[in-house]
C-alpha cells in the first residue's frame, strides 16, 4: 500500500520532533496536578485530628512532643520556644474556630509554661528557653502576644492583658529606627543585640502588633505596626539578601490581613499581590510533586508539612485582603482554587487513625504528618493553622462551627 | 482592550507571517486560477480561514484541553514558552519559519501552508494559554486580530519580497524570532508570578 503523499520523509521526521519535544515538555516542565482530598469534610476532619494531636502529646508541665521518629520510636529531648508559642497559637485558633475545649485546656497549660520561662527587665518580659535565656528571640515573644490574642478573641477573657502589654512592650523596645527589628535583647549588656538578623521575626511582629491595636485601640501599636509594614513590603527582602523576592512569609500575610481594614497603599497592596503570586507559585509546584513518582523526579521531593502549611496560612490571609479591598479582587477566586488544592495535598498526606494502629505509638503518629520518618510539632501547627484558614476561604467552616464568634467558649 | 492586544501579539508572533513569506510565495500556481495573483489570493484565502477555524476551535477547548492535562493557566504558560522556543530558533537561525523547498501536497493551502505554516504546535500553544490567562472572548477577538494581520502580510507577500530582498526578509524574519523568545519570557514570568 502506498503511503498518502504528503506523508513524506520530512513531514515524518518533523512529526516525530514535536511529538518527542511535547513529551518532554509534558514530563519536564508541566507534569500533571494533583490535589489530594478534594471533600471539604474530609480536610476539615485533618484540622481537628491535628488540633487533637496538639492536645494530646503534652506534657504536665505545658511543652509539647517536638520530635517524634516513628522507625525507631524515639522522642529526642530538644525544645524550641518559637514553636512552642507557635503551636499554643494553633490550639487557641482550634478553640475559636472550632470551640475545641480540649485543646483550649491545652493551650492554657502551655501558656503555663510560657509564664515559667519568662525573663523580665525593665518594662518588658519576654519568652526564652535553654540556651537563649541571655537573648529572648523576639520571635517567640511576637507569637506569645499572638497565641494571648486569639485565646483572648475565643474566650473574651481579659485575665492576660498586663501579661501581653509586657509582651508587646519587648517588641516595641526592640524596633528599629526603620521598622525593623533587633534579634532580642543581650541581656548581660543590657542592650539590643544588634549583630543577628531575622528574616521571619518581622512578619511575627507585624501580626503581633496588629493584634496587640485591635485588642487595645488607642495606645499606639497601630503605629508600630506601620512601620513594621512599611519595613516588610520596602526594604526586608534587600536587607535579608532574599534571592527571590518576595520572601513568603505568611507572618506577613496574617499581618496584612489584619491591617487590610485600616486601609493599605497602593504598594502595599501591590506587595499583597507579588506575595500571593509566591505562594501560588509554591503550592502549584507542589500539586505536580503529589501523587506520583513522575512529580518529585522532576520537582524534587515533597515539601514538610509545616512548609506546605505555612503557604496555606499565606494564602489564606491574602484571601482575607483580596475579599475586603477591590484591588485585588482579581486575584480571590485563583486564591480559593489555590487554598482548595493545598488543604486537600495535606490531609491526602496526613497519617490516618488506621496507618497509625501499626505503630508501636499510634498517639504520636494519628494526625501528624511525617517527613524522612519524622514529625516535629510546627508540622502540625502550620498545617492547621493553613487547613483552618483555607476552609475559612472556601466556606466549608459554616456548618460546622460549633458557636457564633460573639459567643466566647467559656 | 489591553488584554486583547497582549494576546493578539503573541499569537501572531507565533504565526510569524515574515517567516513564511519566502515559503509561500514558492508554492506551486493553482492549475484552476487564472492568474498567479489569483491561486495565491485562494491559497491564502483557504489557509487563512482553515487557521482561523481551528484556532478558534482550540479557544473553546482550553478549559476541557488543560482539564485533561491536569495543568492549571498558570503552570501550561511555562509550557507554552518551551514549546514556543523551536519556532523561535529556527527563525533566529534561518530567518524562515518554513523552508522554501518545502514537500507540497495537492492542497498547498492545507498543507503545507496551514499545517504547519500557519497553525503549529507554537501557534496553538500561543492561543491555549491566552485563553486559560484571560477570557475565552478575549482570547477569540486577540485569534481574529492576529490571523488578520498574519493574512495582510501575507496578501501582500509578493511585493513585499520584491521591495525588500532576501537580506531584509530574512532579517525580519530574524527579529521575528526573537519577538517569540520576548513573548515566551513574558509568559514565563507571567505564569511564575500569577496566583
Amino acid at each position: 500500500m502506498q503511503p498518502p503523499a504528503w506523508l513524506t520523509r520530512g513531514t515524518l521526521l518533523s512529526l516525530t520532533f514535536w511529538i518527542v519535544f511535547l513529551g518532554g515538555v509534558r514530563f519536564a516542565v508541566v507534569p500533571p496536578e494533583s490535589c489530594g482530598i478534594e471533600d471539604e469534610d474530609q480536610i476539615l476532619l485533618a484540622a481537628q485530628r491535628s488540633a487533637a494531636w496538639m492536645s494530646r502529646n503534652q506534657y504536665d508541665d505545658g511543652s509539647y512532643v517536638y520530635l517524634y521518629y516513628k522507625d525507631t520510636d524515639t522522642i529526642p529531648r530538644d525544645y524550641n520556644e518559637v514553636r512552642h508559642a507557635g503551636v499554643t497559637m494553633s490550639l487557641y485558633q482550634a478553640a475559636g474556630r472550632l470551640g475545641d475545649r480540649d485543646a483550649l485546656a491545652a493551650a492554657d497549660r502551655a501558656v503555663g509554661w510560657m509564664e515559667d520561662n519568662l525573663v523580665r527587665r525593665h518594662d518588658w518580659a519576654a519568652l526564652a528557653y535553654g540556651g537563649r535565656l541571655d537573648r529572648p528571640p523576639l520571635g517567640a515573644s511576637a507569637l506569645m502576644v499572638i497565641s494571648l490574642a486569639e485565646r483572648r478573641l475565643a474566650t473574651a477573657d481579659d485575665q492576660y492583658d498586663d501579661l501581653m502589654h509586657e509582651v508587646g512592650n519587648y517588641m516595641t523596645t526592640l524596633q528599629r529606627p526603620d521598622g525593623g527589628f533587633h534579634i532580642g535583647w543581650d541581656v548581660q549588656a543590657d542592650a539590643p543585640d544588634t549583630y543577628g538578623t531575622s528574616r521571619y521575626y518581622p512578619g511575627e511582629a507585624l501580626w503581633a502588633l496588629a493584634l496587640m491595636h485591635e485588642a487595645f485601640p488607642g495606645e499606639g501599636w497601630d503605629d508600630h505596626a506601620w512601620a513594621t509594614l512599611r519595613f516588610i513590603t520596602e526594604d526586608r527582602d534587600e536587607v535579608e539578601g532574599v534571592e527571590f523576592p518576595p520572601l513568603p512569609d505568611q507572618w506577613a500575610s496574617y499581618g496584612l490581613a489584619e491591617m487590610v481594614e485600616w486601609g493599605l497603599s497602593d504598594f502595599q497592596i501591590d506587595y499583597a499581590r507579588r506575595l500571593a503570586g509566591r505562594f501560588g507559585l509554591l503550592i502549584r509546584t507542589e500539586s505536580q510533586r503529589e501523587g506520583s513518582a513522575w512529580g518529585t523526579t522532576v520537582r524534587g521531593r515533597e515539601a514538610r508539612a509545616s512548609g506546605i502549611g505555612t503557604w496555606a496560612e499565606g494564602m489564606a490571609g491574602l484571601w482575607r485582603v483580596a475579599a475586603q479591598d477591590k484591588r485585588l479582587a482579581d486575584i480571590k477566586n485563583k486564591a480559593e482554587k489555590r487554598l482548595h488544592c493545598v488543604a486537600g495535598i495535606l490531609a491526602e498526606r496526613q497519617y490516618t487513625p488506621e496507618e497509625a494502629a501499626e505503630y508501636p505509638r499510634p498517639g504520636i503518629v494519628e494526625g501528624a504528618w511525617f517527613i524522612n520518618e519524622e514529625t516535629r510539632m510546627d508540622d502540625m501547627q502550620h498545617a492547621f493553622s493553613g487547613i483552618i484558614y483555607a476552609l475559612d476561604a472556601l466556606d466549608a467552616l459554616a456548618e460546622h462551627t460549633v458557636r457564633a464568634p460573639e459567643e466566647p467558649i467559656r | 482592550m489591553t488584554e486583547i492586544i497582549r494576546a493578539a501579539l503573541g499569537i501572531f508572533a507565533t504565526l510569524a507571517p515574515f517567516g513564511l513569506i519566502p515559503a509561500f510565495l514558492a508554492l506551486p500556481v493553482n492549475p484552476a486560477a487564472k492568474t498567479d495573483g489569483e491561486s495565491q489570493a485562494r491559497t491564502l484565502n483557504y489557509a487563512a480561514a482553515t487557521s482561523l477555524a481551528v484556532l478558534l476551535l482550540t479557544v473553546v477547548v482550553t478549559d476541557a484541553f488543560l482539564g485533561l492535562i491536569d495543568v492549571v493557566p498558570e503552570s501550561f504558560q511555562a509550557g507554552a514558552a518551551v514549546i514556543m522556543l523551536p519556532l523561535a530558533a529556527q527563525l533566529l537561525w534561518t530567518g524562515r519559519s518554513m523552508d522554501p523547498g518545502e514537500r507540497v501536497t495537492s492542497r498547498p493551502w492545507l498543507m503545507p501552508l496551514t499545517f504547519p505554516g500557519l497553525v503549529g504546535p507554537p501557534s496553538l500553544a500561543a492561543v491555549l494559554a491566552y485563553t486559560a490567562r484571560y477570557s475565552e472572548l478575549e482570547a477569540a477577538l486577540a485569534t481574529v486580530l492576529a490571523v488578520a494581520l498574519a493574512y495582510a502580510i501575507l496578501w501582500f507577500a509578493e511585493p513585499l519580497g520584491r521591495q525588500m530582498g532576501p537580506l531584509a526578509l530574512g532579517m525580519i524574519g530574524r527579529l521575528s524570532g526573537a519577538f517569540i523568545v520576548v513573548i515566551a519570557l513574558e509568559l514565563v514570568v507571567d505564569g511564575v508570578r500569577s496566583v
